[in-house]
């Protein structure tokens, strides 16, 4: 949704004439206040013009510095927050697929880990010992989701303000700065677009955008090894066929190792989460605390009186 | 949007035309002031001219922003350009 900024245009005449008749009465009723409050109106409107008349100016430079800003990744064509969205998805769709095979992981080791063998004299849980390598993945399948859930609120987001900052919400910081009663709220938007449209982009790219890869690979290797798949349910009567199954699953002559192979996945999936919740938790984080640092900043400059501070009448 | 495009720029000619009332009063009745404080004592005669004088400066000072309101807002918006 972009902004007309004749509306603006007008809220700056509407100031020139305010302020010509309020310097104009101060000085005749003699008011200090009035005057210098006329006065202030007046160099507000002129700034107010200033950067009406410059808005296009403004926003090609904003869009041409955010075009230089890209990260290390594959998303480097647009602006900043453009390469920022496109990196985020490419995020959630590795977060996606590293939980589905987490998922199948969990579903392998605790299948396993429940089987109880029943023989004539005794029965035995071979696998009993792999409920808390069941509980670490359980844990980090929840951990993947919530990561997954805050790398989809960010790209929507992202999706919302990109297009707007410069097209609306700059604009209408112009339009409310140039009224008194709201020039306040009127810095806080346009430091608001500048700070959302070039710094926040560029402080979450300083981040290391996590490498999935590795991990994709082993647990992919992981889940389609025909050694270790599930045994058809029909096929759970027979005991020692199951047991010949698990024993050979733990064969290291023939090069399996179902324990210590679950146990690498499950390292490998910590590194990847680990990595994950950096760059979606902590990277956006720390970004919006600068943001947020710069937006105040930037208000007091937009936002402020310059000469004469006497607020409201 | 259009509505409220039509509402301001009809409050900035009311405004204006406010204003230059506003201006003309001020000039008058400074210049009625000014002439009234030639008939005052000696010892309140100043306080009647300044007085007289102010109020037409701040008539002048309106005529003249208006006046020259659309000519600031020119050269204004081509500051930065």
């Amino acid at each position: 949704m972009a902004l007309d900024l004749t509306i603006a245009g007008t809220i700056v005449a509407l100031s020139i004439v305010l302020s010509g008749i309020l310097i104009g009465l101060g000085r005749a009723l003699g008011s200090h206040k009035v005057e210098y409050f006329g006065r202030e109106e007046l160099i507000q409107a002129i700034i107010n013009a200033a950067l009406v008349g410059a808005y296009a100016t403004i926003t090609l430079t904003a869009t041409q510095i955010s075009a230089e800003i890209s990260g290390d990744g594959l998303c480097t064509g647009g602006s900043a927050i453009e390469n920022l969205l496109c990196t985020y998805e490419g995020v959630s769709g590795s977060t996606y697929s590293l939980l589905t095979a987490a998922v199948d992981l969990h579903s392998m080791a605790a299948y396993y880990q429940s089987i109880v063998l029943d023989f004539s004299t005794f029965s035995i849980q071979p696998l009993a010992h792999l409920s808390s390598v069941s509980m670490m993945l359980e844990a980090q399948v929840l951990t993947l989701q919530q990561l997954l859930l805050f790398s989809e609120i960010h790209v929507q987001l992202l999706s919302f303000f990109g297009p707007q900052l410069l097209t609306f919400f700059f604009p209408l910081g112009l339009v409310f700065r140039a009224f008194f009663s709201t020039r306040r709220l009127g810095g806080f938007l346009i430091a608001l677009s500048f700070g959302l449209y070039l710094l926040y982009p560029s402080m979450v790219m300083v981040f290391p955008q996590p490498d999935l890869n590795e991990t994709e690979v082993s647990l992919a290797q992981m889940n389609n090894n025909t050694n270790y798949t599930t045994t058809p349910i029909l096929d759970l009567n027979d005991n020692y066929a199951i047991a010949g199954k698990m024993d050979n699953m733990t064969n290291l002559t023939a090069g399996n190792d179902f324990t210590g192979d679950l146990t690498n996945s499950v390292q490998h999936l910590t590194y990847a989460t680990s990595s994950l919740a950096i760059f979606i938790i902590l990277a956006p984080l720390f970004s919006f605390i600068v943001t947020l640092i710069f937006i105040k900043e930037v208000t007091d400059i937009f936002g402020g009186e310059f000469f004469y501070s006497v607020g409201m009448l | 949007m259009a509505y409220i495009e039509t509402l301001l720029s009809s409050w900035l000619e009311t405004l204006k035309s406010a204003g230059t009332m506003i201006s003309m009063l001020l000039i008058i009745l400074g210049g009625l002031i000014y002439g009234i404080s030639q008939v005052q004592p000696g010892e309140t005669r100043g306080k009647w001219q300044t007085t007289g004088i102010a109020i037409v400066v701040g008539g002048v000072l309106i005529a003249a922003i208006l006046g020259a309101a659309d000519l600031i807002q020119e050269v204004s918006s081509n500051l930065f350009k």
